[in-house]
């Protein structure tokens, strides 16, 4: 089975001279195909900025990291926003949807950038909304909708390019917790259908959800387990 | 993603907020607006005055001697003489006396009395309403008869026919004989329409006026001006041995001389509203490196789902250009409705609306768009998206 991620020996600093801070002290971590993988830590642990770093929206001072197998260390500015465009699908805390934009269009987007034709791109991202249920909410603006629905048309436009990796960073943070359970299932039934999920939470509960849980404090990691507590999914768990 | 995309969702944005785009596109309207308005009066007034040298000809000359005329006189004969040569057409001699008081019945008003011959009126150009004009023999036998403008026989017959009736001069006695069509003001304002035509010698001799002052000479194509004007200040300059004591105004020139004074003013204006127009495209830049980091968040959306640097210049320079050619567009509108109107506020100052400069205020206003779009969107494009994330 090949791995989706690769990384070795992250080290991230940010400042300079007597200021410069460590934030990640040398992460190594491979993730593979299919799994569900939850990064869980406190805040201040660097889960954010490891989180930043496997989403290419920024670079590590040291090691290597491989995405899908790109090496991704001496890409340029519009190498990475194309890969990122390819390969990763973002679910973010607080959705990230452009205001001025229908649900569809905001699940288009990502496939105009792709360069995909509109016709195709329309048709596209109405099976994706419809797939997730909000078939009756294309029309709608983000602010006309509820933070559940909010999020399901977010997870619909991270899905939309059919990415390697659909990347979440506490996904349920903004939501109350019955929809946050929504999510979560949905989140779980993505996998199953073959997604790669890394999450990144401050909840063991949620990461309860995950199959691999890899606990992060201070910029390592220091714990990687899988999850005992996940009865139904272990014929599905893949093996490092 | 195609431009016609890019300009959909520009207006898209723009209109959210209508009265910030409104008032960033205010500089732009009001620099188009000006442009065409000035242009439209500029080519106004050059169409104006070439009119008015159009309704004497551009092939006319005119001699003008100056101070009291008594050191040197033209005589007429000789002038007439000089007809003869090819260069010339025609030549009018005239003799002006202002102020003549002229009466009918009860009316009396002051007018001017041209004295002249017969090749005055196709000189001048003007028409007969009904009647005659003079002719040959009213000099040879000084008859005291008298063709009326069109103004000049207003005033005194209202629409009475004046065609046979007597008029009183300056205390004498003549008969109308001939009545002008309107023709509108001349050249310097003075015109046939407000004048009383009287042959010349009469004039002469009724009015005790002195010597010739102004004789007009028409050359026979424009080509010959230059010819008919340097015989006749060759005539001149042995007549009044000397080269100052008159002038000759050759029309073309003095239309040319004319239109370029005019040009050159409104050639001056329109620079200083290109300047508004730069100034306009200061304010777009201003507004858009507002927006730009109004908008850091959707820039960083933007590049972690795929934008590239591209994609994110594209999308503000668009927004630039569209804010200011749809200002130029504004402007161009309200450039030609102030052209069209300025002329019922002020009607002796007529407009010509030309499209061409229309087209031009606008590219200009788009690439003015371009230009002062181009580093705010540089800007946008250039921002990490992990930092653009991190704004709230």
């Amino acid at each position: 089975m090949s791995n989706i991620i690769e990384l070795r020996n992250i080290v991230k600093e940010y400042g300079s001279g007597d200021e410069k801070v460590r934030i990640l002290k040398g992460i190594s971590l491979d993730v593979a195909k299919g799994d569900f993988v939850a990064i869980v830590g406190p805040s201040g642990s660097g889960k954010s900025t490891l989180m930043n770093t496997i989403g290419l929206l920024d670079s590590p001072n040291e090691g290597t990291y491989a995405l899908d197998g790109v090496a991704t260390e001496k890409l340029s500015d519009n190498q990475l926003a194309e890969v990122r465009n390819r390969k990763l699908g973002f679910i973010f805390q607080q959705f990230n949807l452009l205001p001025r934009l229908s649900a569809l269009e905001n699940v288009e987007l990502p496939l105009v950038y792709a360069g995909v034709g509109k016709q195709e791109r329309r048709e596209r991202a109405v099976a994706m909304l419809q797939s997730l249920g909000m078939e009756h909410r294309i029309h709608h603006k983000p602010n006309q909708l509820s933070g559940g629905q909010q999020q399901r048309v977010a997870i619909a436009r991270a899905l939309a390019v059919q990415p390697a990796l659909l990347l979440a960073d506490e996904p349920t943070g903004a939501l109350d917790s019955r929809t946050g359970a929504e999510v979560m299932e949905l989140m779980v039934r993505l996998n199953e259908q073959g997604n790669t999920v890394v999450l990144i939470t401050h909840d063991n509960h949620i990461a309860d959800n995950a199959k691999r849980v890899v606990s992060i404090r201070d910029g390592l990691i220091v714990d990687d387990r899988r999850n005992a507590a996940l009865p139904e999914a272990s014929g599905k768990a893949v093996t490092l | 993603m195609n431009p016609w995309e890019l300009v959909s969702m520009a207006f898209r944005t723009i209109t959210a907020k209508p009265m910030r785009t409104l008032l960033t596109m205010l500089g732009v309207i009001i620099g188009v607006a000006s442009v065409v308005t000035l242009v439209a009066i500029g080519r106004g007034s050059t169409e104006q005055i070439e009119k008015q040298y159009e309704s004497l000809g551009t092939n006319l000359l005119v001699v003008n001697v100056l101070g009291n005329g008594r050191a040197t006189q033209l005589d007429y004969d000789e002038l007439m003489t000089l007809e003869q040569l090819p260069e010339f057409e025609s030549i009018a001699p005239t003799i002006t006396k202002g102020n003549s008081n002229v009466k009918y019945d009860r009316t009396s008003e002051t007018f001017t009395v041209i004295g002249t011959n017969d090749r005055y009126q196709t000189l001048m150009k003007t028409e007969l309403a009904s009647g005659r004009f003079i002719v040959p023999a009213d000099l040879e036998f000084r008859n005291p008869v008298a063709v009326l403008g069109s103004g000049t026989a207003e005033t005194l017959f209202g629409s009475a026919n004046p065609i046979g009736q007597t008029v009183n001069i300056d205390g004498v006695m003549f008969t109308v004989v001939g009545l002008l069509k309107e023709k509108g003001s001349n050249v310097g304002g003075s015109s046939v329409d407000d004048a009383v035509i009287v042959p010349l010698e009469t004039a002469r001799r009724v009015f005790k006026l002195g010597s010739i002052r102004t004789t007009y000479i028409e050359a026979p194509s424009s080509d010959q001006v230059p010819v008919a004007d340097s015989t006749i200040k060759q005539y001149l300059s042995y007549k009044f041995k000397s080269t100052s004591g008159y002038i000759v105004m050759n029309q073309e020139e003095l239309m040319n001389a004319r239109v370029a004074a005019s040009s050159t003013l409104t050639n001056q204006m329109i620079s200083v509203a290109c300047i508004s127009l730069l100034v306009g495209g200061i304010g777009i830049m201003n507004i858009m490196l507002v927006t730009v980091s109004e908008r850091t968040r959707e820039i960083g959306i933007r590049k972690s789902i795929g934008a590239k640097r591209w994609h994110i210049m594209a999308q503000f320079l668009t927004e630039a250009v569209v804010i200011s050619g749809l200002g130029g567009l504004l402007g161009l509108l309200l450039g030609i409705g102030a052209s069209y109107g300025w002329p019922l506020i002020n009607p002796n100052q007529p407009t010509s609306v030309s499209l061409d400069i229309g087209m031009y205020a606008f590219l200009f206003s788009v690439l003015v768009g371009v230009v002062f779009g181009l580093y705010p969107a540089r800007q946008a494009s250039r921002l990490k998206p992990i930092d653009a994330l991190r704004v709230d």
